[in-house]
């Protein structure tokens, strides 16, 4: 049993497979570093605003529609006033890169950051 | 086995393996058709073919299923997709070439055909960006990356597992 798996995969072959998958996270991090400067924020599964967080130079407040207080800076955007009773959307914090997102369940409101902005690319090349 | 006819089986073999990975090629496009991949990520089972051809049979029967590949992606889906083709399956063939003849006693075809899966991608994304002129693409290197470790892996595994059942084809070399 042990000789047939032996045949079929090699420890060797495994170390491919791992340092393939080490190279593509490392590269993802790097990327979503270099290009999550644009973020969101949706309201009841709309987006409502696209903002490019990279040109913000000073940092403002959004008042939704919902009472909800969105805070804006540069690099950066977080969850600054809410009405909510558990205040999780507060507590999680200023967002950063991409892939990072943060909800106000009650208000049903998300801020997100999202990827592959279009700078990024020509971060690369340049 | 005299010269000529060695030759002649070899002609007839690397056309049938031509046939089969683009059967192959056919039979995964329908199989992927309805699902929500993301560009670029395919299972790629014409490498298993591609790949044996490369060990069994030499250098220039994979590169001539390549050609045949890309020439039937030119035919099918446009100039575009069989440039792609071509420079992902030659960076790949290269690829195995230089595996098979290098570290043959470490690495299955599992690993061989995870590198070459990687430098298909590879290729591809590259002639991707050389045609749109930009680096645009390389954003989709890790997608392309993990795909190309895991469907490589697959690939590969199946001919570890077929390969033994193929041995008697060795005359070829
Ligand atoms: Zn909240």
């Amino acid at each position: 049993m042990k000789d047939k798996l032996q045949k079929i995969v090699r420890p060797a072959d495994l170390i491919v497979v791992a340092a393939v998958l080490a190279v593509a996270a490392v590269l993802w991090a790097v990327l979503a570093h270099l290009t999550g400067t644009t973020a969101q924020i949706v309201c009841d599964g709309e987006v409502i605003a696209t903002i490019d967080l990279s040109a913000v130079k000073e940092a403002y407040d959004v008042t939704l529609d919902n009472g909800v207080t969105v805070r804006v800076e540069p690099g950066a955007i977080c969850f600054a006033a809410s009405d909510c009773a558990n205040l999780l959307c507060i507590h999680a914090g200023k967002l950063t890169r991409a892939g990072q997102s943060a909800a106000c369940l009650p208000n049903k409101t998300l801020i997100r950051i999202t990827g592959r902005d279009r700078r990024g690319p020509d971060a690369l090349t340049g | 086995m005299n010269d000529k006819r060695r030759r002649l089986t070899r002609l007839t073999v690397t056309a049938m393996l031509a046939a089969a990975a683009l059967a192959m090629s056919f039979f995964e496009r329908l199989l992927t058709a309805g699902l929500p991949l993301p560009p670029g990520v395919k299972p790629g089972f014409s490498n298993i073919a591609v790949l044996f051809a490369c060990a069994a049979v030499g250098l220039p029967c994979a590169l001539f299923i390549v050609v045949i590949k890309a020439g039937f992606a030119f035919l099918t889906a446009g100039a575009t997709a069989g440039f792609l083709s071509l420079c992902g399956g030659l960076l790949s063939v290269l690829t195995m070439f230089a595996l098979l003849k290098l570290k043959r006693e470490r690495l299955t075809y599992a690993g061989i055909s995870v590198c070459s899966a990687v430098a298909h991608n590879i290729g591809q994304l590259g002639a991707a960006s050389l045609l749109a002129g930009s680096a645009l693409y390389l954003s989709w290197l890790p997608v392309l990356l993990v795909s190309g470790a895991v469907f490589g892996a697959v690939t590969g595994v199946i001919l570890n597992v077929v390969m033994p059942a193929l041995t008697n084809v060795r005359f070829l070399r």
